[in-house]
């Protein structure tokens, strides 16, 4: 921690701190995360003066609160929105990251059903962290629906994915920028339970754009391996979860964090 | 960015800071950044204005999705989840999902069914049991 010696004197502690706060507090690493809040100084070594320029540097070792989502972590979020995506746009974003070969593939395989290169996707936030849902990542028997509010729905409509919905979803990966992280989602939802019948646990499959998946003989495991992204496999065990009525759909999915 | 690839939540591969580090649920976050925030609001009349929007965002994150509102069954999750032997990270899973069935709880924290560890789906019936008496006596 750097300071200027006009913060020297009396209140040189409390200057520490406050600068401290300030500094650091809201910023984000790739290796911690996001430092929500400094909760405590464990203590405040002795000052180091700069040569020739008067700054002294103080090494403070402090005590934070960080947000820092894993790679395979289950977590849950809020949507934020539910939108259309410029599939041009999500090249430049993932430009020279190893995304880009995904985006490509989803743009030539989905040309003849999505025109203009649009996608629909969504986006859905946890704490300061933005999550991006790509459309391959929604399980098969949720329906896109466009209008005032668009959404995602089942077929039996009982579970909904619009704007402002809690969702559950699992982090593929993240990637790090200077100041924010991305998440990448993979993905697929795990399963839900309907508001009416909670003893009925109503398996959401994977859907079927990736042929590499293969679904076990009792079909509760899914083998998924997505050659095409580099990523290696991953095992998915989607058994029958139970979540509170119609509130939550459980998913894993690729996530990408950052602002769009 | 060698450490990054090797991460793996579901193996419990977070990196050494993280398995050292102490991690809080977050119904304990919530606890923690509400009493910063009141702290701010003593000191000055616009407290919104003094903090980050990721201190903001996060607050908000966490009131919205904390199990447990009072501070005292906040304290008992955390008794009753460290009587099973878990790592922090575990422990911060099943204390903010609330899993309620066992195959519930393998597939969000995979690790607590790996070979080594002495956790039997009886273990960790009794264990969500325990968990839902709280949410029921709140």
């Amino acid at each position: 921690m750097q300071l200027h010696p006009r913060f020297f004197g009396r209140n040189l502690r409390e200057n520490i701190v406050s600068k401290l706060m300030k500094d650091v507090e809201g910023t984000c690493s790739g290796r911690h995360g996001f430092v929500v809040a400094i909760t405590g100084i464990e203590n405040i070594g002795k000052g180091l003066i700069r040569d020739g320029t008067g700054f002294v540097t103080f090494p403070v070792k402090y005590q934070c609160v960080v947000f820092r989502p894993f790679k395979g972590e289950i977590l849950e979020a809020v949507v934020t929105m539910v939108n259309k995506v410029n599939v041009s746009h999500l090249q430049q974003v993932f430009r020279g990251s190893y995304f880009q070969s995904r985006v490509d593939y989803c743009t030539v395989e989905n040309f003849s059903i999505y025109s203009n290169f649009y996608r629909w996707d969504f986006f859905a936030e946890a704490g300061p962290v933005q999550i991006f849902v790509s459309n391959h990542l929604i399980p098969d028997d949720m329906e896109f629906q466009t209008g005032d509010m668009p959404n995602y729905t089942t077929s039996d409509g009982s579970v909904k994915i619009q704007k402002d919905s809690e969702v559950r979803l699992k982090i593929i990966g993240t990637r790090v920028d200077a100041t924010e992280i991305w998440l990448l989602c993979s993905r697929q939802i795990l399963t839900k339970s309907s508001a009416r019948d909670l003893e009925n646990h109503e398996k959401l499959l994977l859907n079927q754009h990736f042929p590499c998946m293969l679904p076990s003989p009792d079909g509760e495991i899914y083998y998924v391996h997505s050659g095409l992204h580099g990523l290696s496999a991953i095992l998915l065990q989607l058994a029958p979860i139970c979540l509170s009525p119609g509130q939550y759909s459980s998913f894993s999915c690729d996530v990408a964090l950052g602002q769009m | 960015m060698s450490g990054e690839e090797e991460e793996n939540a579901a193996e419990l591969k977070i990196g050494d800071d993280f398995l050292k580090a102490k991690c809080l649920m977050n119904c304990e976050v919530s606890l923690i950044l509400e009493h910063k925030y009141e702290q701010l609001q003593q000191m000055s009349d616009d407290p919104m204005n003094q903090v980050s929007q990721v201190f903001e965002k996060s607050l908000q994150y966490v009131k919205r999705f904390s199990r447990y509102k009072n501070p005292d069954a906040v304290r008992q999750v955390r008794e009753i989840l460290s009587r099973y032997q878990l790592a922090e990270f575990e422990l911060c899973v099943l204390g903010n999902l609330c899993p309620e069935t066992v195959e519930e709880a393998i597939a969000m924290v995979p690790s607590i069914k790996t070979k080594g560890r002495a956790h039997d789906d009886e273990a960790i019936d009794k264990m969500l049991n325990d968990l839902s008496l709280i949410k029921k006596f709140e």
